[in-house]
Parts: structure tokens; sequence; C-alpha cells
């Protein structure tokens, strides 16, 4: 029987037709526990919020990172400075904003996106500088739509001066929208 | 009901007794085994997936943006799949992980705050998938292990024990065969042996096996056995044969002095005329029991050695029926020689062929109204001599009897016959097993008894 069965193609691990329950006391780590242990009752939610960065081919494309819900501008922001991750670096995709960019503040304010930057991108050379000013205003346009702003433009100052900042077709503007950047990405 | 043979039955216990508990150890083994390794195995996987799932809480806490990382860390280092899900949402899964893989009974339990486990065939393919809720974090991972080693594993071992549970029953019959050959082989020898002595071989004996104490035992008790019957059989027919002797001329002292009285029959009176008819009779039966016994007693004294010549069958047979018509004064049954017989030669003892022809012709001349005929003929490599008789047959379950010493049938009673010796047919058959040929009784054409003796033909004479 068991030569029969061992040739026969059936399964000899058993399945079961539905899951089966562990009791809670089986789980170690604390992991059923309602808020993260060493913390003070800290709960978190986390979203996929989509970002965007340089593709290699020069184009803006969208990708996500995994954030705290509701996601902070700020921070998100800050994951454009970071960088791609290993995977997307392995595709070829880089960001365009420098790794030592530092931004003070960014938020929404009456349906403006406002990005306080403590230096300015002009030292870029100009298609870099361009492609950095698309991911901000890209990147902030889909944080809004996440937290359920119409964003009707943003704003990017360096240390408080609202800066002119190059456009695709050698334009300039100091509120940006993300039809000045539709030539730039990915389709 | 038929009796099965030792032999067969030893094997076949000693076969199925392998086969049964081989596979009774093979199936606990089996059993015992893979409850084992699945019971590890998913203990492992257990363990693994709480680990896995509180780095995934860490590293959401800490760095959300590296899950994605860690999740092919653990794929790679582990080789199973975990996905993150949040509020029904994918959130990250490593490279190689496919939803696919979790049921959407799972999602929903562990949606709803319970750790479960689930082993599962996915698209042909075992696996383990384990789904830990995090409510601190709001997520509920999913880890996927794959059984197929452990599937690979289980069969391997269900065949070896197979083909073990096998190979032990093949062994164990073997065992069967030689113990049943050692076993058996002795009471065979046994067997034979005492078939031999029963057909008059009586100097067979059994080689004594010293290899065996029990089957040494039971050769040497067997051959002291037969010795001893050997002795006692020629203490036996040497007394009768003595006696016999001893007999004689007393009887022919007898028979004498009756055959004088018989010539003054008539200087007596009436009822000495009856009573010396009688004492006549008597005394003529009286001598033929005397003779056939002393005949049959140095027969198996050995005391009279067989005398064997090569005869042709058809003369021999004509002149052993002219000797008994003479011997019993009757007419000669008429002697029919089937076609194509030819003049075949038998090897046989000329005096005890005629006394077998005699004693065949005179039991139905006694029983059965005479001979009807004899007729001889050629059966394949036999000479088949029919005696005939004009009786109503015997019966059918006298027909082996017949032949015993001192056997006495029912038509000798129904005829109301009881002067036979009851050695004649007796001596007819001992004589015939000394020509290496047999006598048996069956129906005549004509509806009377048929006794056939078949002779084995040393040479075939022309037709």
């Amino acid at each position: 029987m068991l030569g029969a069965i061992a040739l026969a193609g059936c399964s000899l691990v058993p399945t079961a037709s539905s899951p089966q329950l562990i009791g809670p006391t089986h789980v170690p780590f604390g992991l059923l526990g309602k808020t993260i242990p060493g913390t003070n009752n800290g709960r978190v939610r986390f979203i996929t919020q989509p970002v965007y960065i340089v593709d290699a081919t020069g184009h803006l494309s969208s990708t996500s990172r995994i954030v705290p819900s509701p996601p902070v501008l700020e921070s998100v922001l800050r994951q454009l400075i970071i960088g791609p991750t290993k995977i997307e670096s392995g595709g070829g995709y880089t960001s365009a904003l420098p790794k030592n960019l530092i931004i003070l503040s960014a938020s929404f304010r009456g349906g403006i996106g406002y990005i306080d930057l403590a230096t300015t991108l002009s030292k870029l050379p100009r298609s870099q500088e361009v492609l950095a000013v698309g991911q901000l205003v890209l990147t902030a346009h889909v944080v809004g739509l996440t937290l359920g702003i119409e964003v009707k433009g943003v704003e990017i100052n360096v240390a408080g001066v609202v800066q002119n900042s190059p456009l695709p077709g050698n334009h300039e503007a100091n509120l940006m929208t993300t039809q000045d950047f539709q030539s730039l990405l990915n389709s | 009901m038929r009796r099965r043979s030792l032999r067969l039955r030893l094997l076949v216990t000693f076969g199925l007794g392998a086969l049964v508990i081989s596979s009774l150890f093979a199936s606990l083994t089996y059993i015992g085994v893979k409850h084992l390794l699945i019971s590890n195995q998913q203990q492992t996987d257990l363990r693994q997936s709480y680990v896995n799932a509180a780095l995934v809480r860490s590293t959401l806490y800490s760095s959300p943006t590296e899950l994605s990382d860690l999740l092919n860390s653990i794929q790679k280092a582990t080789a199973s799949n975990v996905l993150v899900q949040t509020h029904n949402e994918w959130l990250a899964r490593s490279n190689r992980a496919s939803t696919v893989d979790v049921s959407p009974t799972t999602i929903k339990t562990v949606g709803a705050g319970h750790a479960t486990e689930q082993t599962l065939n996915a698209r042909g393919r075992i696996i383990f998938v384990v789904g830990v809720p995090i409510p601190s974090v709001e997520t509920q991972v999913f880890e996927v292990f794959q059984l197929d080693d452990l599937e690979r594993t289980l069969r391997t071992m269900a065949l070896v024990l197979t083909l073990g549970a096998l190979f032990t029953s093949i062994v164990g019959m073997s065992g069967g065969i030689w113990v049943t050959r050692r076993t058996v082989r002795p009471l065979e020898e046994v067997s034979y042996a005492a078939a031999l002595i029963a057909e008059g071989a009586l100097t067979t004996r059994l080689q004594v096996n010293r290899a065996d104490r029990e089957v040494q035992q039971l050769t040497e008790s067997f051959n002291q056995m037969v010795s001893q019957l050997v002795l006692r059989l020629e203490r036996d027919a040497r007394f009768a044969s003595d006696v016999s002797h001893e007999l004689r001329s007393p009887l022919t002292t007898l028979a004498t002095t009756a055959s004088v009285l018989q010539q003054h029959r008539d200087d007596l009176t009436a009822a000495g005329r009856e009573s010396l008819d009688l004492l006549v009779a008597d005394l003529s039966i009286f001598q033929s029991l005397v003779e056939d016994l002393l005949e049959m007693s140095r027969s198996d004294a050995g005391a009279v050695p067989l005398v064997m010549e090569n005869l042709s069958a058809i003369e021999l047979v004509h002149q052993s029926v002219r000797s008994a018509a003479r011997r019993h004064g009757i007419d000669e049954p008429p002697v029919e020689i089937a076609e194509g017989v030819g003049d075949p030669l038998v090897l046989v003892d000329r005096r005890r062929f005629e006394r077998v022809i005699t004693n065949l012709i005179d039991n139905a001349h006694r029983y059965a109204e005479g001979a009807v005929a004899l007729r001889v003929d050629v059966l394949g490599t036999q000479l088949a001599v029919n005696v005939d008789d004009a009786g109503t047959g015997v019966p059918r379950d006298e027909h082996d009897q017949v032949f015993e010493r001192f056997f006495r049938g029912r038509a000798a009673h129904d005829r109301g016959i009881a002067r036979g010796t009851g050695l004649g047919l007796a001596l007819v058959r001992d004589h015939v097993s000394a020509f290496g040929g047999t006598i048996t009784v069956t129906e005549s054409p004509e509806g009377g008894a048929r006794f056939q003796i078949l002779l084995p033909i040393v040479k075939s004479g022309p037709s």
C-alpha cells in the first residue's frame, strides 16, 4: 500500500481544506498585541504612498514607498532624497535630488503645497534641476491626493524665499502643477 | 475435505507471516516518522514565521521603506515567501511571492485577528501557509513555505519501506523454504520408505541424518521399527512354514488312510460312508490350505528363490490352463489371443505363474460357475491376461479386499461355500507382484468378474 502511495501522484503530506486557528497564547513576541512593545501605546497604520523617481531613460516614473498613515509630505519627500531602493537601482532608477538636500519644511496650505528647502537646486545642471523639481511637484501632488486635498499647485522656497523653478522647454514658474511636467512622465 | 500439503502451509505461513510483520513494521515506521517529520517541519516553519513577523513589525516601525528589502532577504535566507497586507491591500511581498497562495479564507481569518496555519495543495505544490496578524501596525503577515522537500522525503521513505517489506517477505519465504525443506524432507523420506516397505521391499532403510537430533532420532527409530518388523515377519513366516511342513506328514498319513478306507467304502454302513466322505472332503481342503500356507510362508521367508525366465507368454498361458484343468479335473477354458498380440516374452517364474493361473481358474470354478475364457491382449508395454468367469462379478467394495489373506467374499457365503482356504487370491497377488506385475479385479464383458494380470513385456514377438 505504501509503495502504491509512493508511486501514485497523490500527496503524502496531509492537507487541510480550511486554515487552522493558532491559539493566541502560542503566538510569541507580543505580535497580537494592540501596541508595539517598548512604545508608549504606539499603533501605526501604513500605506503604500506613490512617489516619483527618475527612470533609466531620464523620465519621471511612479513608484511607491511604505509610509505611516496618514502620510506626512515632508517625510515622503525625504524618501525622494534617500533615493531608489536596491531593486529600483538595479533597474536603472535614480533620484535627481541631491543626497545632501535638506528639506526645512513641507506642507499644504489652502490647496497649495509649500516646500521649503535649505539650499537652492539651481546649482544642479538644468536638466537634472528640472527632473528634481518634477519629482517634488508630482510627489507632493499625489501625497495631497492621498490626504484628500485638491492640490492647485506647488511652490518651492529656499530658506523662506519663493523660487522660480525651471520647467521643461526653458520655462520657469514659481507655482507649478502636474501639467507642467506631463512631457517628462514616462508613458 | 482435501488436506493441503504441509510444505505449502509452512511456506505460506512463513511468507505471509514475514509479509504481515514487515508490512506492520513498515507501516508503523512510516506513520511515526511521517508524523514526526511533518510536525517538526511545521513547528520550525511556525517559529520562523513568528520571528519574521516580528522583523516585519520592527522594520515597519523603524524604516518602512526597507520592508521590501527585508522580505527579499527572508526569501533568500529561508526560501519562504512573505506577503504583507494592510486593510485588504498588499503592502509588500517578496519577489517570488504569489498572492494566489494565500486563500481568501486565510486572509479573512487573519484579518479578523486570528493567527492561522494551513497545509494545502496549491497548483500541484504542497505549501504550508502561516498567517499572523500584527494589530500594532495594522498589517497581516503571510509566510508561504514550500513542502516539496518534505513530500519527496516521505515518498522516498514510503518507497524504501515498501521495498524493505517486500525484501523481508522474500527473505521470510526463503527461510520458509529452507525450514520446510529441512522439516518435511525427513517426513517424505519416511513416507517413501514406508511405501517401499509396504510394497515388499523389506530391506529399505532410512539414511541416518546426524545433523539434526530430532531427525536422527526419527530415522533411527524408524529403522529399528522396520528391523523389528522384518524379524517378526520372518519369525512368523518361519513358524507358519514349520507348522505347515510339520502338518504335511500326518496329513499325508491321514490322506493315505482315508484312501485305504475309500477302497473299503462298501464295507461301511451308510453313516460310516457319509462320515468318510466328509473326512475326505475336509482332508482335501486341509491339504490345500497347508500347501498354500506352506508356499506363502516360504515365499515370505524367502525360502524358495524365484526362478525367473524369459518365457513365451502365449505358450505359458496355454500350458498353465492345461495344468489347471488337469489338476482340478475340469474342462480347459478357451484361451483367446487378441489380434496382433504376436508372441511376446515375459520374465516370470514358470511354476509360480502356473500356480497363478491355476488359482484363478480354481477360484472361477469354485465361486463363479467356472471360467468363461482366458483372454490375452497387449496394453502398451504390458501383457494383459484376463481370466473372465461366468459369475455375477465381485462387488465393487470387495475389489481390493479379495486379494487379502483369508478374506472370504459375499459370493462364498451366498453360494454356501465354506471350504475355500482364503489364500488362493492372496498367493496370486504375491506371485504377480514378484514378477513386477499387478492384478486387479473388474467386470468382464459377460457380466462376471474379470481378474486382469498385467505383466511387463520383455520382448515383443512377431505377430
